[in-house]
Parts: structure tokens; sequence; C-alpha cells
């Protein structure tokens, strides 16, 4: 893996990081180290891979790497059985440990590659760029740049202009925990200065209250209760939603607004202290919704009022497990 | 020129369509286009803005006619021992006007077709549905930039396909090529747009009779619009092998399934879907009977009140969606229950490729 090092960047350092994967995979599988491999593999639409299931080492040569990897695997984990392999980006492992930390994972069943990530692509804000309707027949990424071409059109995007908001702000690219980590950590991005993340926040917090609320009501009208954020975020494993609750019941069946406000309210609550901005809620969803200024407030709260970083440790105790007489209370209203 | 002219190819500029749809509403016609909400598109009411025709709405036109909640009746049973019950509201057409969708893509007016199956058919006829189908007329626009999820030439349409459509336009050039494929559309349109022998009055002078030329680039257009299209997903190759008595137990199961999240994504999104749930919101003695939507994907959707679940996991809630679409609605209703829109494909968090499912059991035997 020497050449993976250095300068060899760019292109090279993708296609590198793909040929260690697909090598580690094959010798877990090979060895029989693991049951399953989770990990990436070509999608059927451009700008989409789709997660795979290995259970044979002659197949990990379908497995790829690119910064359309933008699925969190780790939301796959509670339902194996056996030993796992799984490809973890800097967000995602943050989850796997949460799942760790909260006894709905072993750490010896779960084998973790890591990826020094260089961030991944938000496909609404190529689409953005782009102009609607633009059809994209192929897309290529290479370090700085992502070449579109349609019908009528060739276009190189910076790279950087198409990042997922939650990458921007990535303030640990690379995974925290791991059993391989493929290349070095050179290979990621930058770390964000943990204030970058909340600057956005600082200033919709300055909102009046009227503003602030017509923003999210703005975004949760246009929810159509599909739960598809609640099914990508690996967090929300509670093996009954209480908006399926039919005693007592939480949600009503109008598919009214204040329902609406209702779930997401309730399951931003049921993440606080635990989401990491991995954004796979947001890319998720159908519709658009986005309430990360809500999630990032409270990931902000937490971070002041209890010097804690959701799952950047699997000693200890998760958050909400934990409480003492002195605990600031002041963010509460 | 007499009212026949209404029978032949007519011909309006793409700039008309604003005075078109002004007409429509001046003529107490509800029109129901695309429009934005949030990042998403959907069919509503047009507002003050230009109608801007997307290549296809996020959201299924569908919800035209099963929206995602309502009101089935209300109740009282206040002040007596037996309720009192009111369907008066919604069977009286509750505001339900004459309406006409504009911009409907051939794919999701096929679909109405596929749906009429459960909701207005021979058997059983849903008022509500019904009610809302007969008001509304279906103005379709081929799809001049089918996607890349798109397999509606699999799924016997096509981006020309007038199935279930009332007037079609057909863009080509500068113009829309108009004609009325049902005898609801050219009433529409012999009602809105009035050829007399004088000639119509001059702000009706937006449609024209098409020439021999139009007819020809519109020929042309066809042949070409449908190239793009993946017409080739195995999907009666897959229907052959899930029509078998075994394909239930099919090893492939086991693995296509695998990477579902078990949303609602690809369900709810769906022009054919069409489950739902009924119950009562009840405020002290009053209340409705509401109807919304509901997933085969969801664990709910088959729970027992004994709390058994004949399909306790997601393999066996996404084999119900392929065999319901591609084997049992067959058999019930001599047509597949997709239309190759490409929503399901596109939107889904995963990837999970219902063309790729078809293919994987387009093989000559069960495994
Ligand atoms: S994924 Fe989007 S549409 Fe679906 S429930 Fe979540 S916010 Fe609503
Ligand atoms: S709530 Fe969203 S951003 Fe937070 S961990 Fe879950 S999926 Fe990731
Ligand atoms: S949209 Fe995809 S993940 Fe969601 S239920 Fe359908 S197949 Fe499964
Ligand atoms: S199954 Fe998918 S492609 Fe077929 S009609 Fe439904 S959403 Fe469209």
């Amino acid at each position: 893996m020497d050449k993976m090092t250095g300068s060899a960047m760019g292109e090279d350092t993708i296609g590198a990081i793909q040929e260690g994967i697909r090598n580690i995979a094959a010798e877990m599988l090979e060895a029989g180290e693991v049951h399953v491999f989770i990990g990436y593999e070509e999608g059927t639409l451009p700008l989409r891979t789709t997660p795979a299931f290995l259970t044979r080492p002659e197949d990990a040569v379908r497995l790829v790497w690119g910064p359309s990897c933008e699925n969190n695997l780790a939301v796959y984990l509670p339902k194996f059985k056996g030993t796992v392999g799984v490809i973890v980006k800097g967000c995602d492992v943050r989850t796997l440990v949460n799942l760790i930390l909260e006894n709905q994972i072993s750490r010896d069943k779960v084998k973790i590659v890591g990826v020094p990530c260089r961030g991944i692509i938000d496909r609404d804000r190529v689409g953005k760029a782009l102009g609607i309707d633009r059809i994209i027949k192929k897309a290529k990424a290479t370090e700085h740049n992502l070449m579109l071409e349609g019908d009528g059109f060739d276009v190189k995007l910076e790279f950087q202009d198409v990042l997922a908001p939650s990458c921007e702000v990535c303030r640990y690219p690379v995974p925290v925990l791991c059993d391989v980590l493929i290349g070095d950590e050179s290979m990621a991005r930058d770390r964000k200065d943990p204030e970058a993340g909340y600057l956005e926040v600082e200033q919709f917090a300055k909102l009046r209250p009227d503003e602030r609320f017509s923003y999210f009501a703005q975004q949760i009208e246009g929810c159509i209760q599909c739960y598809a954020c609640r099914q990508a975020c690996p967090l929300c494993y509670c093996p009954e939603c209480f908006v399926d609750r039919q005693s007592p019941k939480w949600i009503s069946r109008w598919r009214g607004l204040s329902d609406k406000i209702l779930f997401h309210l309730g399951r931003v609550l049921h993440v606080a202290g635990r989401c990491v901005d991995c954004g796979a809620c947001r890319r998720a969803c159908p519709a658009g919704v986005d309430l990360r200024l809500l999630t990032k407030n409270m990931e902000k709260v937490v971070k002041e009022s209890f010097q804690y970083e959701s799952g950047l440790d699997i000693g200890g105790l998760p958050l909400l497990a934990t409480y003492e007489r002195e605990d600031p209370d002041d963010f509460i209203l | 020129m007499g009212e026949s002219s209404h029978r032949g190819l007519l011909k309006m500029a793409k700039t008309d369509l604003d005075v078109f749809v002004d007409t429509l509403t001046k003529s107490s016609y509800v029109v129901l286009a695309p429009i934005e909400e949030g990042e998403a598109t959907k069919f509503g009411v047009v507002g003050e803005e230009k109608i801007k025709i997307p290549r296809l709405t996020t959201r299924p036109l569908k919800e035209l006619f099963f929206p995602e909640d309502e009101s089935l009746l209300s109740f009282d049973s206040s002040g007596t021992q037996v309720a009192s019950i009111d369907m008066s509201g919604v069977l009286a057409g509750d505001g339900i006007s004459p309406r006409v969708a504009l911009g409907v893509r051939p794919c999701d007016a096929r679909a109405l077709v596929i749906l009429d199956n459960v909701f207005a058919s021979e058997d059983y006829r849903d008022p509500y549905y019904t009610l809302r189908r007969e008001q509304t007329t279906i103005i379709t626009f081929t799809c001049p930039l089918p996607g890349v999820a798109c397999f509606c030439t699999s799924t016997g349409g096509g981006p020309y396909d007038e199935t279930g459509s009332d007037v079609m336009f057909m863009e080509v050039a500068d113009s829309y090529l108009v004609k009325a494929v049902s005898e609801k559309g050219m009433g529409l349109l012999q009602e809105v747009f009035p050829l007399s022998e004088e000639g119509p009055p001059e702000h009706l002078c937006i449609l024209h009779e098409a020439d021999d030329e139009d007819i020809r680039a519109a020929v042309e257009a066809k042949a070409a619009g449908e190239l793009p299209v993946d017409a080739g997903v195995p999907v009666e190759a897959a229907m052959a092998i899930l029509g078998q008595v075994d394909a239930f137990g099919d090893s492939a199961w086991e693995e296509v399934y695998k990477k579902c999240l078990g949303c609602g994504v690809c369900t709810y999104l769906c022009p054919t879907c069409h489950c739902f749930d009924i119950g009562d919101e009840v405020t002290g003695a009053s209340g409705q009977r509401v109807r919304n939507w509901d997933s085969c994907m969801f664990p709910l959707f088959t729970l027992h009140a004994s709390g058994h679940n004949p399909r306790p996991s997601r393999k066996e809630r996404f084999r119900q969606r392929v065999m319901h679409k591609f084997n049992y609605f067959v058999e019930n209703n001599d047509c597949i229950a997709c239309v190759g829109c490409g929503r399901c494909v596109e939107n889904c968090p995963v990837n999970l490729d219902i063309r790729q499912v078809l293919t994987t059991f387009a093989r000559q035997e069960l495994t």
C-alpha cells in the first residue's frame, strides 16, 4: 500500500483506497474473520453507489470507493448475528461507537474498516448547481472536481461547491475507532475548527421566534411521513418508534403540520447527545426536509453544557445515561 | 370550420400556455399543475406564478384522487345513544368542483387507469376516489426528457402513451400539438375553446388546426422520443418466474431485500401503490373516520392484535411489494401495477432498484 501515501493524491487516492478496501474485504472473508462484509458497490444511477453485502472473497472486486459512498452503513449492524466487517467514514464510525455504547452491537462482533474521508457529494447541491431537469448520464469524481455529462452538456464542478453540508464542517474525517485504517490520515480532508460548524446555527438563533418557527414549519410541511429519515439513521433503532404506537397513540391519522412537527421534534430530541451530523437522515428524504439546524443546535448545546461530543469514545457512558446534581439546565426553556 | 376541428390535431404556441390556463380558470375550472413545495414538486392548485412543468413531479399524480389523508365520514354521539353519521359532505362533492390536471406525464396518467381497478371497478366503486376522477380532466404532456431511471417502455407505456389521458400536449419546437384523446377531453376543449362558424372570439384564438408538416414533426418526435427510454427491463420474463407456484420460496428473496431500510419512500411516491389505513380520530363525542396512506414496507402494516406478524421482517415485506406489483395485481386485474416512472428507483435512499430486482428474477427457473 506504499503508493497511497505521500503525494499520490487525487483520482489515484480514490483508486488506491478502493484497492485497499477490496484487499481487506477479501482477506477478512477468506480468513473467516467476518461472516459478512458490508461495503459499497456501483449503483444503478449516476452519482449513486449502493450498499453491498458480501460473503465470498471473490466478490470483493465489486466494492467501490468514492465521494458517492453516501450511505451510513452502520445502520445495518444491529440486524446481523455473526461477525460483520464494515466500511466507515469519519462520521459513520461515530454512530457505530454509539451503537456499541448503547449495547446495540458488541465491539467484538464488528470489524471496523475505516476510510480517511475527503467528504461526500450532496446530490441536491449538484442538482442546483446544474439547473433543474438536466439529466446527468455520466458522473466522474476526481480530487477537486466533479465531471458531469448529459445530453448537450459537459460540466466540471468544483468538488467543494457540491460537498455535503456536514462534510464542510467535519471535525473528524479520520475514523476515531477502527480495526484497520485504509491508507493514512494525511489522505483525509482537513479537520475543521469546532466553531465553524456552529456559525450557521448562531446566525439562525438571532432570528425572531416566529421567523424560526416558520422556517421549520416550511421544512416540515413537505414531509410525507415516509420515515426514511428515521430508517436511515443508525441511532433510530427502537423496535417500535413512538409514532407507530397504537396505545397510547402519539400522532393521529391526519397528515397535518402539528402531527408532523410532533414526529420531527420527537425524533430530534431522541437523538440529543447522540446525533453526529452524518447527514444520513437528510439525504434519505425524498421531500428535501432539512432539520439540520435543529440537530446541529442540539449538538452545540450538549457540547457547551456538558463538554461532551457524541461518538468519540467507547469507554464510559452515553451522555444521557449520566446525571450529576450540578448538571447545567439553563438550556431548558 | 365546424366543431369537428377539435377532432383533428390542434396547435398552440408554447407561449400561450398561461393564456390557456387562464381561460380554463375563467371558465370555473380548478387548474392543478406541478407546483413546488420546498425542494419537491407535486400537483397543486396553480397560483400566480408562471406554470413550469418539471420532467416528473417528485410526488405522484395519484394524490389528487387518493390523498395522503381524507375524511370518509364524520360522526357525533353527543346527547343521543346512537351516533349520527354524516357522509353528505364528501359525497356532495365536498368542494370538489370540476378540475383540470395539467402537465401530467404519460406514466402518471397510465397509473390512474391501473388505480381504477382498485377504486373504480365494477365490483367496487369507492365514492371518494370516483368523484374526484369524474370531476377531473387529465391533460398530459408527452415526455421530452426521459430520466435515467425511466423504464415506461418496458411496462407497456411510453413517453407518448395516451392511456389515461383526456387531452395530449405534444411538444414540437415552439408549439404544442394538442389532441383530444377522450370524449371528456374533447368536451373540455369544445366547452372552453368553442369554435363557431364565425371563428372563435379573439381571446380564445390560441388553438389552431395543425397542418401536415406539424403532423409529420409529431410522428418524428414520437419516434425519437421513445428511444432513450430503457425498454430492456425484463418485466415479462420476471413475471413468468414470479408467477410460478413456488416463487415465494425462491432463494433470491434472501438477497434482494438486504439493503432495504424499510421506509415508505418507494410506496408513497409510487403512482400505483394504493394501500391505506382507516381509523377514527375522535375528540369528545364526535370525530371523523380518516383514511390515510399506508405502506406494505412498514412492520405495522400486517401486525395482528395478537402481536403476531405474518410478514415479520423486511424480506417478507419487500417480497410483498414486488409480488403485488408483478404477480397478484396481474392475476386480479390483468395488468402490472408499475408504469416504470422510476420514482422508486431515483428516491430510494439506498438505490435498491426495482429494475435490478426484476432482472434477478428474469431467469429460466426458480432457485
Ligand atoms: S424522510 Fe423526509 S418525508 Fe420522509 S418522514 Fe423523514 S422528513 Fe418526512
Ligand atoms: S439524526 Fe441524522 S445526522 Fe444525526 S446521526 Fe441520525 S442520521 Fe445522522
Ligand atoms: S425506498 Fe428503498 S429502502 Fe425504502 S422501503 Fe423502498 S426499497 Fe426499501
Ligand atoms: S414501482 Fe417504481 S417505477 Fe413502478 S410505478 Fe411504482 S414508483 Fe414507478
